[in-house]
């Protein structure tokens, strides 16, 4: 089976979101994320592995540490997918509002 | 206006929410979205618009309907009422269908709930729409992303029109 590797995917997971709020306030090194976390550090790691793969985050060396970093650019696509949704639903609620606003005249 | 559309997916429980306020009585946003005539006036999102085959708003009953495109192509839907709670809320079973009504069955069904509440400029409206897997959810997205593209599409073809013309 292929491994599907896209934002969305990424983030259904509740510890991947949860990653993701973390990190988003600040960078972090793997040990102080997982300090946040009940489970292993191994699985901390799984999950930031298909985040990275999913571009969400992105990893700076620093000195002997690794930062991870939040990376908004690619939340947003998370954001503009249901975008053009809302949209869909806004031109038919605009319509309803008219539908409303006649149905309150032919009252008059 | 502050009444904005809202919407909140949910992937943990695989559903999609979709909210509103109308600055109309509880009575009338009802009648809006129960009856078929009003149905037809704003269901269909422009420049799609809805026709109806037969609606029967009741427990058991269903409405079904045929979203038509500018060049009259129809996708047929059908909502299966569940339960109905007058002027409060109605549960409903969607799912895209042929003219006699018949499930499409490689598009996902929803079961759905739609709920009326009386606030203080108005009524809201809360769509709940819930998919048997998250795929299927992504799915509707999808749908709903395409119809989205072409209202935006539309509206720059208008915007270019209204400038050649001048």
């Amino acid at each position: 089976m292929e491994i599907r590797r896209d934002v969305f995917q990424a983030i259904a997971d509740p510890t991947r979101r949860a990653i993701l709020s973390l990190i988003a306030i600040h960078a972090m090194t793997p040990n102080a994320l997982a300090e946040h976390f009940d489970t292993s550090r191994q699985a901390v790691s799984k999950h930031i592995k298909i985040l990275t793969e999913c571009q969400l985050v992105q990893q700076q060396i620093s000195g002997r540490e690794i930062y991870y970093h939040f990376n908004p650019n690619k939340m947003k696509e998370v954001a503009d997918f249901i975008e053009p949704f809302r949209r869909m639903w806004e031109t038919k609620f605009n319509q309803l509002d008219y539908v409303l606003s006649t149905i309150k005249k032919n009252k008059k | 206006m502050t009444n904005k559309t809202q919407v909140i997916k949910d992937f943990t429980k695989k559903s999609v929410l979709v909210s509103r306020v109308f600055a109309a009585s509880v009575a009338d946003v009802w009648r809006a979205y129960t009856e078929a005539e009003l149905l037809n006036q704003w269901w269909g999102p422009a420049p799609w618009h809805a026709e109806t085959k037969t609606m029967n708003f009741a427990v058991g009953g269903y409405w079904l309907y045929a979203m038509v495109s500018p060049e009259g192509q129809k996708h047929w839907g059908r909502m299966n009422y569940m339960a109905i709670q007058h002027h409060k809320h109605f549960e409903m079973e969607d799912y895209f269908c042929d003219e006699s009504g018949e499930l499409d069955e490689l598009l996902p069904v929803s079961s759905g709930q739609m709920v009326f509440t009386e606030m203080v400029d108005g009524t809201k409206v809360e769509f709940k729409m819930i998919y048997p897997t998250e795929a299927d959810l992504q799915k509707i997205v999808e749908m709903g992303f395409e119809q989205g593209i072409t209202i935006c599409l539309d509206q720059l073809e208008e915007l270019i029109q209204n400038h050649k013309i001048k």
